[in-house]
């Protein structure tokens, strides 16, 4: 036996993994990728759906009481008493320009009202719309609409002049009962900071993810490391926790920036409703804190799999796609939160998060059994991803 | 001490190692000499305790590398082939990342990493980050996270490989001060004068053997030859050709 010794103590496996995390956040806090994708990322997606609030409530024009719909109506001159009625309900007649049904592009709407309308007790006019443009579509049908109810006024106006009750014209009317809250524009865009959230979630911290697994391999960090005295899972537990503090500060960035740019927009724009408030936001924030840690262990069990970073590249770019895709599919159906989307690890919040962006409230016991299910997830993938660490082809580069 | 005994690693229908027995002792720099594809870091790594024997066993100041795996990892420095550098973190900072990993916390680690510093003549580089250290710059990092902890045992990987004439001299000083010391250290290298001017015992191995295992003086006498370069390719012929190996005395239970 050597009569000199090691010089350092026998320390907890928790400081071991507090030095791996020092090291980590020193090293990548000096790196301009991990901070951009960290810190600039999560400002894309509430910049991108702000401009798509934006730009869609200004082609709507959206006012209290309804929306005004402009119409270019050529022979207005032919039926007055029409013009008349779609103007005072609130559509604004403008005169076409030359080119007729080819003019109409984007959200423009044009009526042609046939000179037979001059003298002839029934006519039919063309509605030109573009179907696949939603806001043209829209318009034409509320245009429609209008020009049915002022058909079905001009034959009442005939059968009371000749003595017949206009009951026998509509035997069955519909009363349209809306039972659903006030129409917001806003939602369908609040709807989507859920999936985007997610999105971020497995993409904020994925340089650090590859940097401090293959990238620790490629650049031959990983074999001087796994030679000190360090268990493979405490090696992991700091990579993670570095990589958890890069994910929440994006998350951080993401949430406050939605809440912002949509408060902002909103406050703008009448008719659109403020965004749920800044507790919404907090509560989505602690209730996505499971799917950060199983973000993180899911992108070092990556780390550990790929044999190059671009490898991992791919699996990485694919990996936030899983969760955001039912994420994406609860915002355009959304489902009610049950026993079994709360077992769905990330799904369970997902559902959870487009009913309180909606202004439903939270089931607690959906919450704890979606949190659990998710970590014991994370806990899985993270044993998983330790037992890969313990492969001794984890040294082998490509 | 390090002792392998009847160590055998293969990788698929590849034996890297094949039954390879040596005990590097205290108080002694042993050197480790092979041509590539010997085994020499394949033993390196299991020395480490980077990868499991399939057979045999490697202990380190008696812990058993495969079992005791984080005691006998307290007790050695290693340098492997693989000198890896934290591009973003300076000198200093990879030093006292390895420190603290090895349990050295506060002023005892500072006065070390300083130590290191002096003997290793880095003071150009201490505070400078590791994008673009030269070779010898990296090597001089990388020997200064192995030594930290001051550790019992040294396994070090072709040690002066890239390093100018001075810092040679300085490394070279510096691990015969440890031998001195009482630490044992094991080194590998492809330098024949390295290993003549360092090493105090020699082990030769081929295709994961060891083939001959002395003194340098005492692997001279056998093949009649004061050239180690020559002394290596014959016990490298010696062992191809099917004749015994040489074990000397001076090992005292050495390589067998």
């Amino acid at each position: 036996m050597s009569g000199v010794g090691p010089k350092g103590r026998v320390l907890p496996w928790w400081w071991r993994a507090w030095v791996v995390l020092g090291k980590e956040m020193l090293d990548h806090l000096r790196d301009r990728r991990s901070l951009w994708l960290a810190l600039a990322y999560p400002l894309l997606g509430p910049l991108v759906v702000g401009m798509l609030l934006q730009v869609s409530a200004s082609s709507l024009r959206v006012a209290p009481g309804g929306r005004a719909v402009t119409v270019a109506v050529s022979g207005r001159t032919y039926a007055p008493d029409l013009s008349d009625y779609l103007g005072r309900n609130r559509v604004s007649l403008v005169t076409p320009v030359e080119g007729g049904a080819g003019q109409v592009s984007r959200d423009a709407l044009v009526l042609e009202i046939p000179v037979e309308a001059v003298t002839s007790a029934h006519y039919t006019v063309r509605l030109i719309f573009d179907a696949n443009n939603v806001v043209s579509a829209g318009n034409a049908g509320i245009v429609a609409d209008l020009i049915h109810e002022y058909g079905r006024s001009v034959a009442r106006r005939h059968l009371i002049e000749r003595g017949i009750d206009p009951a026998f014209l509509q035997p069955v009317d519909i009363e349209r009962v809306h039972v659903g809250r006030r129409f917001n524009m806003g939602m369908l865009f609040y709807n989507l900071v859920p999936p985007l959230v997610v999105f971020m979630i497995f993409l904020g911290a994925v340089y650090l993810a590859l940097d401090t697994t293959i990238g620790e391999r490629e650049r031959g960090t990983l074999e001087p490391l796994l030679t000190t005295p360090l268990r493979r899972w405490e090696l992991l537990l700091g990579k993670a926790c570095a990589a958890f503090i890069f994910t929440v500060a994006t998350v951080v960035v993401n949430l406050a920036a939605f809440r912002l740019v949509l408060g902002l927009l909103a406050a703008g724009v009448p008719g659109i409703e403020q965004p749920p408030g800044t507790g919404i936001f907090l509560l989505i924030f602690l209730m996505a804190l499971p799917i950060m840690v199983l973000a993180v262990t899911l992108q070092l069990a990556v780390g550990a799999i790929a044999r190059s970073l671009k490898e991992a590249q791919i699996y990485l770019g694919l990996l936030p796609l899983v969760p955001a895709l039912p994420g994406v599919a609860s915002a355009l159906s959304p489902f009610a939160p049950q026993l079994w989307t709360a077992c769905i690890p990330v799904f369970g919040q997902m559902v959870m998060f487009t009913r309180m962006i909606a202004g439903a409230p939270v089931d607690p016991l959906h919450a704890l059994v979606s949190a659990a299910m998710t970590l014991g997830l994370a806990v899985l993938v993270f044993g998983w991803a330790t037992r890969l660490y313990e492969r001794e082809s984890v040294l082998a580069a490509e | 001490m390090i002792k392998i005994s009847g160590l055998t690693k293969a990788f698929g229908k590849v034996q890297a190692v094949n039954g390879l027995t040596l005990e590097a002792r205290d108080g002694r720099i042993t050197g480790l000499i092979g041509p590539n594809g010997a085994g020499k870091s394949t033993t390196f790594r299991v020395v480490f305790g980077l990868m499991r024997p399939d057979e045999g066993q490697v202990t380190i100041d008696g812990h058993d590398v495969a079992v005791d795996r984080l005691e006998a990892q307290r007790r050695i420095g290693a340098l492997p082939d693989v000198r890896g550098l934290y591009a973003r973190l300076t000198a200093r900072e990879h030093i006292r990342y390895f420190g603290r990993l090895h349990g050295l916390e506060g002023a005892a680690l500072e006065t070390r990493i300083k130590t290191l510093i002096d003997l290793l003549e880095m003071d150009g580089i201490a505070d400078r980050r590791a994008r673009g250290f030269s070779r010898g710059q990296e090597l001089k990092v990388a020997l200064a996270r192995a030594l930290v902890h001051e550790p019992s045992n040294l396994i070090l990987d072709e040690p002066t490989n890239g390093l100018d004439v001075v810092s040679t001299r300085a490394v070279r000083r510096l691990l015969r001060a440890m031998r001195d010391a009482g630490h044992c250290i094991l080194i590998s290298s492809h330098l024949m004068s390295e290993v003549g001017a360092l090493c105090d015992q020699l082990v030769i191995i081929d295709r994961g053997r060891a083939v001959a295992a002395g003194l340098p003086d005492e692997l001279r006498a056998w093949i009649g030859c004061d050239d180690l370069e020559e002394v290596f390719v014959q016990a490298l012929e010696a062992h191809a050709a099917g004749r015994p190996g040489f074990f000397g005395a001076g090992l005292q239970g050495g390589a067998v």
